[in-house]
């Protein structure tokens, strides 16, 4: 019954192994990569910051030598941005609601109850993303065209809360398999219910999931272009991926703008990110699982 | 018997909404595709459609050279991305399990790319791939090597492409990443004290745990990689010649550039068919490779 | 997110041009107020007065960009004004492909914008075998619509005859604006190597493809400051281009070369004036290393390596369209000029762009739909306003020649412009219609990469690319009919 040091989760080789030399071996090796990997993002945000005549001249300048801040006032005047902004916001925030809590709901069905069918159901909802979306378009489309949702944020959020989709279903039901049963036998042994047994013993187990889902689905719609693209029709409603394509015209796009839009575009999806993550230290912790 | 049958009904009660959204949303417009796929049904002009029977899979399958080049660009490119994936996210998860100062923010940095506007990522690429002055064939001097033309030769256009998406590496990661948090560090601990080396370690207990998650990221990679589509659509344009002309492109473009819905849809479901077929031997397999509730059983 | 843009980074010759709009100024403001005065002021209420939606798809390339919109709207605005029952709704689409398969969608669902404003002749020609344009021919007599007042090249070019027949009369498109081509040249590179400049007058018969290759030759600069004419040249280390961002495919009208003959039906991909054309164009990269290609180009950072190796002065001359004129013409610090494009063995030939406004057959509310294109299009000072705004596009319409010149000369006062309209009669689109159109465009990679790339045997390729053509336009005639049939 040793207490655990939960605030040092195991590592590649179990928490003894991580001596403070192979930690600093792994903080060496995980930040060069996470160099690499910011190199767009300092592309970005270095050109955001250039004159528009000065966006593609080499040798690159990665600190602008006349940096530039009116970009991001003129671009978010140039596009209405806050309002996109906030239209994002009135699309991502239900569907990221609607994804966790129904994607939850099936997942557990899937992960922990007994009934005839669910091997096969469960077999179907993998089945659902094999057919390319491109042939289903059309009829889908007709769908929601029939029913006069067209133009409205409708079939962008109301899918999010009919299950959630595959890949969240499937993560969290592999996620809940692996938490052991035996402190829902015990619940059940104390009279507790499924809906019971669901919020009081896997969902607080299974933070670390549930926020992946959550983050993947909030990067998810927030950067969706081909969805609002189909269904939405007045411009007022646009979303700002789609705003943001506004900067670009086959012969002259506005880089600096638009790297200054984006910038601006893509800070919600790191906030989300850096609390999503956070979930993964602080899940154990708070559970303490022993 | 009394209680199972309340879970079943509670069980069907949870599943409620999506089995609505799936009948819905999902079934009705497949079940359409389905019929459109034995008809000759021209995307701007409905009124004129007939029924042509197996005619779009036959052609498919015996006339067009199209059809099995693209087959064999997207299935080649699959393997390698969904293989390489595997690895390096299930590498990188492990690097990112380790507590070192400021790891959340490292996190965060790797989820980036999955994030960041297309459009700088797709101009850095371009930049990296350049084969006069590119970053890649830089690295490649520093060993020796041989310039290559990457994604403007037709050799080395996929496994650029696999290079590329090895960068939003990341996402698979985290996966992996939230499955590790689930390991008792107690097990690692007992191990240890046993006599069990690192190695040991990492093969009996971190793999079998993380097979979940490893039984999720092929099921999906394996689907979600062979309906790839951008790089071909946006950078290469299926070239060059056909080397990157992947499956759903090519769909694609008879839909929407030729307007062949019917041989759209056809093409559509024999790629169902397959990755029908792949699922359902990966599903039939997991119950030799997969455990679940690995911390319990020990 | 928004793809990168349109923009290839295989840049295969144009064997088709495969932009659906080419102008990035069309709907452009300057930004000054008074741009759309003349709009609403000089033009009378069209006709007996236009009621009901219209729905306007812009999203064909070009017609988004933050600086296009306001003035699209006031003479959106100005129309209402006019028509007081009748109302303009555009559906903006700021992606080339999304708004080709909003399009499709729509029309599928029976629920078609009427006006698709602006397309290139390609996007009109994508369609026109799918008869979604509705003719405008009739609409435009009983309006008492000269077609004379548009330029002929243009109008010509709106008109599908490979379609419809030589002597249709069918209009599906109204010329909203028009771009002609030039070679620019850096004056800087050619004083430096002592060479004489390009002549400024076109059909100047000194003026060929010989002398271009000579020319370039003579502008091309390995590491080593050798051109391919020196011994021990290295093409594999080249610094500086004779040629860049080129559009080799204009060589094959050059040679007389011509993909489709409509007469007879036939692809004509394996003509010797074909094979010559292409053969020409791939001599340029593989024979005489003068053209530079992007994986050929040191200065590679950006959406365009080839935009940023001529404006670091790395490439002497360049195919200049007048779309070109804002992002090609500024941000250089050498001198420059254009000329005309040299003569090739069989015709003096250069690129003709084109976009047009439409109207879907399967729409709505037509009569307003035509109306409103009149209004736009054919009131000569709203017309001018759409066409000429901005950068580089010259008025469809004859009365308004001068507009251009007046738009452009104050920003570019060196250059000689005058060129741009002495190009048009010698101006040819490349997109016109053939059998599987859209199909046959996309088999050109295939078979063409290999030249252009590899430096595969126009004369081994093209035979191929023939077979696999003709196979395409028979399966097409064999299931669909002309409108002569």
């Amino acid at each position: 019954m040793s207490r655990l040091p939960l605030e040092t989760p195991a590592g590649v080789l179990g928490p003894r192994a991580t001596s403070p030399w192979s930690r600093r071996a792994a903080a060496l090796v995980a930040v060069a990569g996470a160099v690499v990997v910011l190199v767009p993002l300092a592309w970005m945000v270095s050109t955001s910051f250039k004159p528009e005549s000065q966006v593609f001249r080499t040798p690159v300048q990665w600190l602008p030598s006349d940096p530039r801040p009116e970009n991001y006032a003129e671009a978010v005047s140039l596009i209405p941005f806050w309002r996109y902004f906030a239209n994002s916001m009135i699309v991502a925030v239900p569907v990221v609601v609607g994804t966790v809590v129904s994607s939850v709901a099936v997942a557990y069905a899937f992960a922990r109850m007994r009934a005839p069918g669910l091997r096969w159901l469960f077999f179907l909802v993998v089945a659902g993303i094999m057919l390319p979306g491109e042939v289903t378009l059309v009829p889908s489309f007709l769908l929601f065209n029939s029913i006069g949702w067209v133009g409205t944020y409708l079939p962008l959020i109301v899918p999010a809360w009919l299950g959630g989709g595959a890949f969240n279903i499937f993560l969290l039901r592999q996620y809940f398999l692996t938490i052991p049963r035996e402190q829902e036998e015990a619940a059940r042994v104390d009279g507790h219910g499924f809906a019971s047994i669901l919020l009081r013993v896997i969902v607080p187990q299974s933070w670390p999931a549930i926020s992946v889902v959550a983050a993947f689905q909030f990067v998810g719609v927030w950067n969706d272009f081909v969805g609002p693209l189909l269904y939405l029709t007045d411009q007022d409603d646009y979303t700002l991926p789609l705003g943001l394509a506004f900067f670009q015209d086959i012969y002259s796009t506005q880089w600096a703008h638009l790297m200054a839009a984006s910038a601006l575009a893509l800070l919600p999806c790191v906030v989300v990110f850096f609390l999503a993550q956070r979930a993964f230290t602080e899940g154990v912790v708070l559970t303490g699982r022993r | 018997m009394k209680a199972s049958r309340r879970e079943a009904l509670t069980a069907y009660g949870l599943l409620s909404p999506w089995i609505i959204g799936f009948v819905v949303l999902s079934l009705g417009p497949m079940v359409a595709s389905a019929v459109l796929s034995f008809t000759d049904y021209d995307l701007l002009n409905f009124g004129a459609t007939k029924a042509v029977g197996l005619e779009n899979y036959r052609k498919a399958l015996t006339e067009d050279p199209l059809f099995w080049q693209s087959l064999r660009v997207t299935a080649y490119y699959a393997l390698l991305a969904v293989s390489l994936d595997l690895v390096v996210g299930l590498g990188l998860a492990m690097l990112l399990n380790t507590g070192f100062k400021g790891v959340g923010l490292i996190r965060t940095v790797y989820y980036l790319p999955a994030v960041v506007s297309g459009v700088a990522v797709s101009l850095l690429w371009l930049w990296i791939f350049q084969p006069r002055t590119g970053l890649a064939n830089e690295i490649l001097g520093l060993f020796d090597l041989p310039s290559i033309g990457w994604v403007y030769s037709s050799t080395w256009v996929i496994p650029s492409f696999v290079l590329m998406s090895l960068w939003g590496v990341g996402r698979s990661a985290f996966i992996y990443l939230a499955i590790l948090q689930q390991i008792p560090t107690n097990l690692y601990e007992s191990a240890a004290v046993d006599g069990a080396g690192p190695l040991m370690r990492f093969r009996r207990i971190t793999v079998p745990l993380v097979t979940p998650a490893i039984f999720l990221n092929l099921v999906l990679g394996v689907i979600g990689n062979f309906q790839i589509f951008t790089q071909g659509f946006i950078i290469s344009q299926g070239g060059p010649g056909t080397s990157s002309l992947f499956y759903v492109l090519y769909l694609y473009r008879n839909a929407f550039s030729y307007f062949r819905v019917g041989y759209a849809s056809a093409l559509a479901w024999l790629l169902f068919m397959l990755l029908f077929a792949l699922t359902a031997v990966t599903f039939a397999s997991s119950s030799r490779w997969v455990y679940y509730e690995a911390g319990r059983t020990r | 997110m928004a793809p990168v843009s349109r923009r290839q980074l295989l840049r295969r010759s144009a064997f088709l041009v495969p932009t659906l709009a080419l102008s990035p100024s069309l709907l452009a403001a300057c930004g000054s107020d008074d741009d759309t005065d003349g709009a609403t002021e000089g033009t009378p209420a069209g006709g007996q007065g236009a009621s009901g939606e219209v729905g306007v798809l812009v999203g064909f390339g070009t017609g988004n960009a933050p600086d296009q919109i306001p003035p699209q709207q006031q003479l959106a605005d100005a129309f209402e004004k006019d028509n007081p029952e009748a109302s303009v709704n555009f559906l903006r689409i700021p992606d080339t492909d999304e708004a080709q398969r909003r399009l499709g969608v729509l029309i599928a669902a029976d629920d078609a914008p009427e006006v698709v404003l602006p397309t290139g002749v390609y996007g009109v020609n994508l369609y026109v075998d799918q008869g979604i344009w509705l003719d405008l021919a009739p609409l435009l007599a009983d309006a008492g619509v000269d077609l004379d007042i548009y330029e002929e090249p243009a109008l010509r070019a709106a008109q599908a005859t490979n379609y419809f027949g030589e002597n249709s009369e069918t209009v599906v498109g109204l010329p909203a604006a028009i771009f002609t081509h030039t070679v620019a040249y850096n004056k800087d590179l050619f004083a430096a190597a002592g060479v004489e400049e390009p002549p400024h007058q076109w059909d100047d018969p000194s003026w060929d493809y010989d002398k271009l290759v000579e020319v370039a030759r003579q502008l091309t600069r390995d590491g080593e400051g050798r051109s391919p004419d020196d011994d021990g040249f290295d093409a594999g280390n080249i610094v500086q281009f004779g040629l860049g961002h080129w559009d080799t495919g204009l060589h094959i009208l050059g040679f007389g070369g011509q993909k489709y003959d409509p007469e007879v039906r036939q692809v004509r991909l394996d003509t010797p004036e074909y094979i010559a054309g292409v053969q020409y164009g791939a001599d340029l990269v593989h024979r005489h290393h003068v053209l530079a290609t992007d994986d050929t180009l040191t200065n590679a950072v950006g959406d365009d390596p080839q935009l940023a190796a001529w404006q670091s002065g790395a490439i002497a001359m360049i195919d200049m369209c007048g779309c070109d004129l804002a992002t090609w013409g500024t941000g250089i610090d050498f001198a420059w000029d254009v000329a005309p494009w040299p003569r090739g063995p069989e015709a003096l030939v250069s690129t003709l762009n084109l976009d047009v406004g439409a109207i879907v057959a399967r729409s709505d509310n037509q009569e307003a739909a035509f109306e409103l294109l009149r209004f736009l299009l054919v009131e000569p000072a709203n017309a001018r306003t759409l066409a000429t705004k901005g950068y580089g596009a010259m008025s469809p319409l004859v009365s308004e020649r001068d507009a251009f010149l007046e738009e452009v000369s104050a920003d570019f006062p060196d250059i000689d412009l005058q060129l741009f309209l002495d190009a048009l009669p010698h101006s040819v689109n490349q997109e016109s219609w053939m059998p599987a159109f859209a199909e046959i465009n996309d088999m050109a990679s295939q078979f063409l990469d290999p030249v252009f790339l590899e430096g595969a045997p126009a004369a081994e390729q093209l035979p191929l690319f023939q077979e696999a053509a003709q196979k395409a336009v028979d399966r097409w005639l064999a299931e669909n009919e002309l409108p002569a049939d």
